[in-house]
């Protein structure tokens, strides 16, 4: 049965293209699932199949109920008014998940350690630089401005804040975005992580590592007050440390992951400083800047810690779907390309191997599971390996540099 | 036979499949244990952090000195009547100790500059009828707020205004009305819980409530020191301040904020909120 798109031949019973993903299915149209995830639909806010886009429905599993006791033992901490103990694992926990992550699909192997903890340590060091500048060097009396306004009950003047809130709901996001950039570029530059998948994995490390020092020297004043444990406005406190152990540490990694992402580009090798990558750098700045200016300006609400959460969350939504949706654009478009210009890729499949999402048989040379649409760049390093040819024989990598896709 | 596909058979001799669920290298437990673990000790060393970098409270926070024991709030939403009334006019010419109470008379003389409904323009700095520098912001009933030069309003209500230095000190009024022998002392203590609220203000730590010598129509006046955690989702700001409550002999009421950041500045920095607490205390007792 040849495939409508890209014209491959594929068994009578595939549901997908074997070659390009196109779903085979008739009256498909266009409506398929996720090429990264099978099971799920491409518009579906799945966070942990989203930001770790190399685990299998089984394994995403495991970090899902690994970050809910993480989360539950935080907020008890939190209710328990151990502040210290909360502020410092809400911070370290998905930049701790995502070291696993890393080191579970195998990424650590190609990735020597030190060229992972330098993405974290890099990313820290920025962070660290960052926050002082602008709330302990330059711009301290006007971060304190935010508190003076939030002291009065029947209303705040919008202009006393006008320039607090330029400085860090605007400047300041956009600063740290271009600067959270940097490690995951360097690193997508490389031939090993060319692929935009690996893109988006490097932008979200480093992203999440931001968030977590930013927030351990932003929130310093829980560990020096000499309060182990505080007895009293725990609730908004713990809106406090879900914001910081969720939202903004994946907001930060998602939108510094569809930059990085757009920086690998398509298909092998890296696309570079294209107009695409800096149209998605500039959505990451806007949605780091929406995050803020929302936060800070509900704040002035009742409940204003709480809908500041909730638009958080409704921020994180936007930029999941959007990186689903990019990922399944760039892995569509790729395989399409690569099937028309009859080329092999260097994640085809090369030996009998089972799809690592429904177990079903991967043909030899697939890019896709012709079952259930999985795409193989998808697949965690360790699956890729089996993949790759005999035993002992090096994966046929074929990378190229500076915009060759 | 195999079927003519474009992509052929499997290699021979490939190695056999892996099982299911084998393709990461961590198993379930492995990865669920590994984040856990590692949640766990990251939260026991802030607690280590806390225990080494905090000092042990009151010493290492910097508070004002006078901080050595907890003055319970008791509960309730205050005795402050939201209503405004009317208010004493201030007397035209400083006084400083005066120590007759001075009755309500008229309207105030010096007209808000601050508030939305008025929008007139501020009266001179440093005027005659002003103590100290600023100028005026009127709220409540009648109470005026002295502004002292590069302060600004960052927020005023009809009963409440907000003021900053826009150099880590701030200040809040709040006014209202009672019974003109209310003790100042116990109106802290009744409305620390909404002057201070708990969401807000974490880690209070508040001194004795102390009276102070009243002046002009003043009937009462009493100070409290404090410390606390001013909860943000950006990054949350320590201070220290001193609230202030006076009760003038027409019933007006007016409670009083002032704070710094960082605490351990508050002291060195009274030259800067002195004169909030001065002005408006002064143009409140008619000195």
């Amino acid at each position: 049965m040849p495939c409508p798109t890209c014209s491959s031949d594929n068994p009578e019973v595939a549901a997908y293209c074997h070659k390009c993903g196109t779903s085979l299915r008739a009256g498909a149209g266009t409506q398929r699932s996720y090429a990264v995830a099978s099971s799920e639909g491409v518009c579906q806010f799945a966070l942990i199949s989203t930001v770790m886009p190399h685990t299998s429905r089984e394994s995403a599993d495991n970090y899902r109920w690994a970050m809910i006791l993480s989360s539950v033992l935080v907020v008890g901490a939190t209710a328990l008014g151990l502040l210290p103990v909360a502020v410092a694992a809400a911070a370290l926990l998905v930049p701790l998940a995502y070291l696993v992550y890393i080191y579970d699909v195998n990424l650590w192997e190609d990735a020597p350690v030190a060229v992972v903890l330098g993405v974290f340590v890099v990313s820290g060091a920025l962070a660290l630089l960052v926050s002082l500048v602008f709330f302990d060097w330059v711009f301290a009396g006007q971060f304190q401005e935010f508190a003076a306004g939030g002291r009065a009950r029947s209303g705040f003047d919008l202009g006393s804040i006008l320039v607090p809130l330029l400085v860090f709901a605007v400047l300041l996001p956009v600063v740290s975005e271009v600067l959270r950039n940097l490690p995951g570029v360097v690193l997508a530059r490389m031939p090993q992580f060319d692929d935009m998948i690996d893109g988006l994995t490097f932008g979200v490390a480093a992203g999440t590592a931001y968030a977590a020092v930013e927030t351990l020297v932003l929130y310093r004043a829980v560990f020096t007050s000499g309060e182990l444990r505080t007895t009293e406005g725990l609730a908004g406190w713990i809106v406090v440390v879900v914001n910081l152990m969720v939202v903004k540490s994946l907001v930060y990694g998602t939108a510094t992951g569809i930059a990085v992402a757009a920086f690998s580009g398509k298909g092998e090798g890296y696309d570079g400083l294209t107009a695409f990558y800096l149209r998605n750098l500039g959505f990451a700045c806007l949605a780091n800047v929406a995050y803020w200016l929302g936060v800070r300006l509900l704040a002035y609400l009742p409940y204003g810690q709480a809908l500041g959460l909730l638009w958080g969350f409704l921020v994180l939504a936007v930029l999941v779907v959007r990186i689903r949706v990019m990922l399944q654009a760039a892995l569509l478009e790729a395989a399409v390309e690569d099937a028309a210009k009859a080329e092999s890729s260097s994640r085809d499949v090369f030996v009998e191997t089972f799809c690592p999402e429904c177990e079903n048989m991967l043909l030899s040379g697939a890019q896709f599971c012709i079952v259930c649409g999985e795409s193989v760049r998808a697949v965690s390093r360790q699956t890729r390996r089996q993949m790759a040819a005999s035993p002992g024989d090096p994966p046929p990598e074929q990378p190229t540099e500076g915009g060759a896709s | 036979m195999p079927p003519p596909y474009a992509w052929g058979p499997p290699v021979p001799g490939a190695p056999p499949p892996p099982p299911p669920g084998s393709l990461h290298r961590s198993s379930r437990g492995l990865t669920i244990a590994l984040v856990v673990v590692g949640v766990v000790a990251v939260g026991a060393l802030g607690a280590l952090a806390a225990v080494l970098f905090g000092g042990g409270g009151d010493d290492e926070t910097a508070g004002p000195p006078s901080l050595s024991s907890t003055a319970e709030p008791e509960g309730g939403s205050g005795i402050l009547d939201p209503e405004p009334i009317g208010s004493a006019e201030p007397l035209p010419e400083p006084a400083p100790e005066p120590s007759q109470p001075t009755a309500p008379s008229e309207p105030p003389t010096v007209e808000p500059t601050e508030a939305p409904q008025t929008q007139e323009p501020a009266p001179d700095p440093g005027g005659p009828d002003i103590p100290g520098n600023g100028r005026t912001v009127t709220v409540g009933p009648g109470v005026q707020v002295l502004v002292p030069v590069g302060w600004e309003v960052a927020g005023q209500g009809e009963s409440d205004v907000a003021v900053s230095s826009g150099d880590g000190s701030f200040g809040y009024v709040l006014t209202g009305v009672d019974d003109p022998s209310t003790d100042a002392a116990s109106v802290i203590t009744q409305n620390l819980s909404g002057l201070l609220p708990a969401d807000n203000y974490t880690q209070l730590d508040t001194g004795d409530v102390r009276p102070l010598e009243p002046f002009g129509s003043l009937v009462s006046v009493a100070v409290m020191d404090y410390t606390s955690l001013w909860v943000d989702a950006q990054a949350p700001i320590p201070l220290a301040g001193q609230v202030y409550a006076a009760v003038r002999s027409d019933g007006v009421v007016v409670l009083m904020t002032v704070e710094h950041t960082p605490p351990e500045d508050f002291e060195a920095t009274v030259g800067d909120w002195g004169q909030l607490v001065d002005g408006t205390l002064g143009l409140l007792g008619g000195s």
